[in-house]
């Protein structure tokens, strides 16, 4: 659940319009508390050689599966932050900052067999530990890595922001 | 593919947005439902725009009505009398709780027939009386009341006048309404003070309102179409359905404020100065009548007048018409006196008869007269009159079938027969032939056979002498019953026969130096 916010995404706009120095040191700041969950989360990527072999790349394959094939290297790599505000979802919110995972092999590693239960004969076989406080927060890499790291991303990322705008107003008093 | 993503802070940016749409919305609505429940219709956004074309709708047939009334009035020579027809009818509107929907066309078909605004206007107010009393619609009422006007009171029947078609055709149009506004009187009064006189009015007061709101959407979609006129307002309508609500929002708002200007106005018309007493007027020492009243009353005098002489030739006419009825009827009555068989029968009919003859003469009257029962009556009083014991009626009741009058052919067939048969045999007629006995029998009398057989006919119907004719009758009888008897001898050939037997006795004559002469001329043959 994102903790709901008033003003981030003005004052945001205010100091990257009047203080832009502020606006990098707000974002490197945000990044910093970032950093940790999605190293954390890219940790619990399996290696090619613990995914199941057919999962892997296929140099004949054809199909859908063609370009769904495991490849821990570039699940890792789709294992990102960003502290830019998203665009407003359905019920109109936007999210100041994002942990992602974007890869289709990293979707498919992070969420299968959470809302079927690990049967048949490829869930089980997936390794790793499905976390999360409820199943559309629940997953293997990133939702595990914020599931694990206890709401600090979280906190950080808004002390960043009251600090910056603290700092913000201090500026624009003067 | 689900994006996989943890958000870490979010904020609402849709909140805003959205609680001044909601907020937008809602006043929208209230607005809506307060102009909804002070008009008393259905609170829905959709039900307001139903209303709008439907006063749109109203205001443009009530329009068209008008100019229709209007264009009646100025051909019977009221143009100027317009202000005063509208006055008439919103005034009748209001009072009588009649739509001027309905009062328009009765108006008009009152008016168009009689010519006469004055008479038109007391002949409304006559039909909404009886209207009211027999439950007929007005329009139908006005409608008969007009035809009545110029004679045809067909369609006054259905008013129980207690008249008969007869009465109805024979008196005038002024002495059934009479009669109408009779059976009818209070009927208007007691409705007055009834729920659904109430119920009438606040009908009225919507339509009008319905009206009135739709000429503002007219006009104000009109303005928006570019225009002034109601073809603008209908592209406008057609483009722009979904600012309806704007529309009538804005109408509600300008009505209050109209009404707020208004009653301003009116105080400080009252009281100028905020004295709390009322000021009055300034007299300008000029005539509180508007401008063209002279005119318009000149006016109106001559359509009237107009009016009045038509009427009045109507009544000659129908006057004249109900003498001319008469006179024919006089006539007619009068030929009967002067038919000659009529005057002589009649005056045989003063003149000293038996009882019989009497009897004989009113039974030709009848007949002549066409009464058939009389004239049935009459001749089996003579009948019996002739006979007294009714057989002569029961004989003449009884007679058989005429016969067939060509029934003495067969024995005068039988004679010519006989007769050739003694030509081919070559002996004389009358005596027996060499091959046989024939004998050609006497030509019989035809007057003879018939006569025998209904005589015989009488005789087995009873009708003899004993059966109880007259004696005079029964000796004729008697007399008139000769015995004939018929022999027929000898062989009755065929045609055929006859012929080849006839062309054998002409050869033999022929051969023998005697040949056969044919006189077509003289028809002789020998």
């Amino acid at each position: 659940m994102p903790t709901r916010l008033q003003g981030v995404l003005a004052l945001r706009k205010a100091m990257k319009k009047f203080e832009p120095d502020l606006a990098k040191e707000t974002t490197k700041e945000m990044a910093a508390f970032l950093k940790p969950v999605t190293r954390q989360a890219r940790g619990y990527i399996p290696s090619n050689a613990e995914i199941m072999s057919g999962w892997l790349r296929r140099p004949n394959a054809q199909g859908r599966w063609a370009n769904r094939y495991y490849d821990a290297a570039q699940v890792k790599s789709g294992i990102s932050y960003k502290t830019s505000p998203s665009k407003p979802n359905r019920r109109g919110f936007r999210a100041l900052a994002s942990i992602f995972n974007k890869s289709a092999a990293g979707a498919i590693y992070e969420t299968a067999g959470r809302k079927s239960g690990l049967t048949g004969n490829f869930s089980p076989r997936l390794g790793g530990q499905l976390k999360g406080d409820k199943q559309k927060m629940t997953g293997r890499a990133i939702f595990r890595a914020f599931e694990e790291d206890q709401g600090k991303a979280t906190a950080g990322v808004i002390k960043a922001i009251e600090s910056a705008a603290v700092k913000f107003n201090a500026r624009t008093k003067r | 593919m689900a994006d996989l993503r943890v958000d870490i802070a979010a904020e609402f940016v849709g909140k805003k947005a959205f609680r001044e749409a909601d907020m937008a919305a809602n006043r929208l609505d209230k607005t809506i439902k307060k102009l909804g429940r002070s008009i008393g219709i259905t609170v829905s956004t959709a039900a307001i725009i139903r209303y709008g074309k439907e006063s749109v709708k109203a205001f443009a047939a009530d329009e068209a009505a008008a100019n229709r009334l209007s264009t009646a009035v100025s051909n019977l020579g009221y143009s100027l009398s317009q202000v005063k027809v509208k006055e008439f009818i919103a005034s009748t509107e209001a009072s009588a709780g009649i739509l001027d929907d309905k009062l328009r066309p009765a108006f008009q078909a009152l008016l168009t027939t009689t010519g006469s605004l004055t008479q038109s206007q007391l002949l409304l107010n006559d039909a909404i009386q009886i209207s009211r009393a027999s439950g007929i619609e007005l329009s139908e009422v006005a409608q008969d009341l007009a035809n009545g006007y110029v004679g045809i009171t067909r369609g006054l029947k259905k008013y129980n006048t207690g008249l008969t078609q007869a009465e109805l055709k024979s008196k005038s149009f002024n002495e059934i309404l009479g009669i109408m506004l009779k059976n009818s009187a209070g009927a208007a009064d007691e409705y007055l003070t009834s729920t659904s006189y109430k119920l009438d009015i606040l009908s009225v007061a919507a339509a009008n309102a319905q009206e009135t709101i739709g000429k503002g959407l007219v006009d104000a979609f009109a303005r928006i179409g570019g225009g002034t006129e109601a073809k603008d307002a209908a592209h406008a309508i057609d483009s722009i359905a979904k600012a309806v609500n704007a529309v009538t929002l804005a109408l509600g708002f300008t009505i209050g404020a109209i009404n707020k200007f208004r009653q301003g106005y009116t105080n400080f018309l009252m009281d100028p100065f905020g004295t709390g007493m009322p000021t009055s007027r300034t007299n300008t020492n000029r005539s509180s009548s508007p401008a063209g009243t002279a005119r318009r009353m000149a006016q109106q005098t001559a359509a009237e007048s107009a009016a009045k002489k038509r009427a009045k030739e109507l009544l000659a006419a129908q006057t004249k018409n109900t003498a001319e009825l008469k006179k024919q009827a006089a006539l007619k009555k009068a030929g009967t006196v002067f038919d000659l068989e009529q005057i002589q029968l009649v005056a045989a009919l003063k003149g000293k008869l038996s009882a019989e003859e009497r009897t004989r003469v009113e039974a030709q009257l009848a007949l002549l007269n066409g009464n058939e029962e009389v004239a049935k009556r009459l001749t089996q009083q003579i009948l019996a009159a002739q006979d007294s014991s009714g057989n002569l009626a029961k004989f003449l009741a009884a007679l058989p079938n005429a016969r067939n009058p060509f029934e003495y052919l067969d024995a005068y067939l039988s004679y010519l027969a006989g007769k050739a048969a003694a030509i081919s045999m070559g002996t004389p007629f009358g005596q027996a032939a060499p091959s046989g006995n024939t004998t050609a029998a006497p030509l019989p009398s035809p007057s003879a056979t018939i006569a025998n057989e209904s005589f015989a006919t009488l005789a087995a119907q009873g009708a003899g002498a004993a059966g109880g004719f007259s004696p005079v009758v029964a000796a004729a009888m008697n007399a008139a019953q000769p015995v004939i008897n018929v022999t027929v001898q000898g062989n009755v050939i065929r045609e055929q026969e006859l012929i080849d037997k006839v062309l054998a006795g002409t050869q033999l004559s022929s051969l023998s130096g005697s040949p056969s002469q044919i006189g077509r001329i003289s028809g002789m043959f020998g």
